[in-house]
């Protein structure tokens, strides 16, 4: 069985535990030494943790995130979509701070800019600039 | 983010009463043991939440090269465009079917690909080669 940092976290964890609990009786029948190894044992406690916390967040990177994690009223840009089934899409986003993410949803989104409505749907960006050109010049003139 | 740290407030407080349980166990308190089993249970129930929060937390972000199956054939679907930051975004289906997303130096050419022992991709082309004896045991048959 390969060992990965998740079972070594684990492992590491657990004995940590089991080790400060010990030590921690040990403290109650006042048995003076036992002091240093109980923070000896937190400290282990905090390594299998910290080991165990990477080798999660890593087994779980690039997978398709639920669109919950969307981030809400942000313009982000689809970059691909993907159709897995009849009504699921593996969606590649670049997201307002520039990052890419993939997203599993399940209507088809537009390509390109894309606004997050509350309720998590994605809406077209329209641009502003292109309406703004077409608007007849006389209009903003009488505006004036 | 929420959930991330309601999980680590469980963790921390159940560990402070399950250490708290374990010197009074050493004390001969009876009572302690009631406690004990509680902090144990609220310590699972801490480390649950904790490890669902980090899952979601970094799901669909971009993986590393590492995390490629080495000597597994893939298909390289989507690169994205060149960008000022050198990295680019490269969805893949691995050979289970599940899509991926990983941040590699280089741009890997759309299609069928292999990943080698150094974790860099070289193009996989299929080679179908109809042997020869099909035919024969087809004329054979009738």
């Amino acid at each position: 069985m390969e060992i990965t940092m998740i079972t070594l976290g684990l492992i590491t964890l657990v004995f940590g535990l089991f080790t400060s609990v010990i030590f921690g009786i040990c403290i109650g029948e006042k048995d003076d030494g036992a002091g240093i190894f109980l923070t000896f044992a937190l400290v282990v406690v905090v390594t299998g943790f910290i080991f165990y916390s990477n080798g999660i967040a890593i087994k779980n990177q690039g997978y398709a995130s639920v669109s919950s994690q969307l981030p809400v009223y942000g313009v982000c840009e689809v970059m691909s979509k993907t159709p897995i089934s009849d009504n699921s899409w593996i969606v590649l986003m670049q997201l307002p701070n520039d990052d890419f993410r993939s997203f599993e949803l399940d209507s088809e989104p537009p390509l390109g800019l894309v606004k997050v409505q509350e309720d998590y749907t994605l809406k077209p960006v329209v641009s502003k600039a292109t309406e703004v050109v077409s608007q007849p010049i006389s209009e903003t003139e009488k505006e004036k | 983010m929420g959930m991330i740290i309601l999980g680590i407030i469980i963790l921390v407080l159940s560990l402070i009463v399950l250490f708290a349980s374990g010197v009074c166990i050493g004390e001969k308190d009876n009572d302690a043991g009631i406690f004990f089993i509680l902090a144990t249970i609220f310590l699972f129930l801490g480390f649950v939440i904790y490890s669902v929060g980090i899952t979601t937390t970094y799901q669909g972000y971009a993986s590393s090269r590492s995390e490629l199956p080495v000597h597994g054939v893939c298909e390289v679907l989507y690169t994205s465009p060149t960008t000022p930051s050198s990295v680019t975004g490269v969805l893949i289906k691995l050979p289970d079917g599940q899509l991926r997303l990983f941040q590699l130096s280089e741009r890997p050419e759309i299609g069928l690909v292999k990943v080698q022992s150094d974790y860099s991709l070289k193009p996989f082309t299929l080679v179908s080669v109809i042997p020869p004896e099909i035919e024969s045991t087809e004329t054979v048959i009738p």
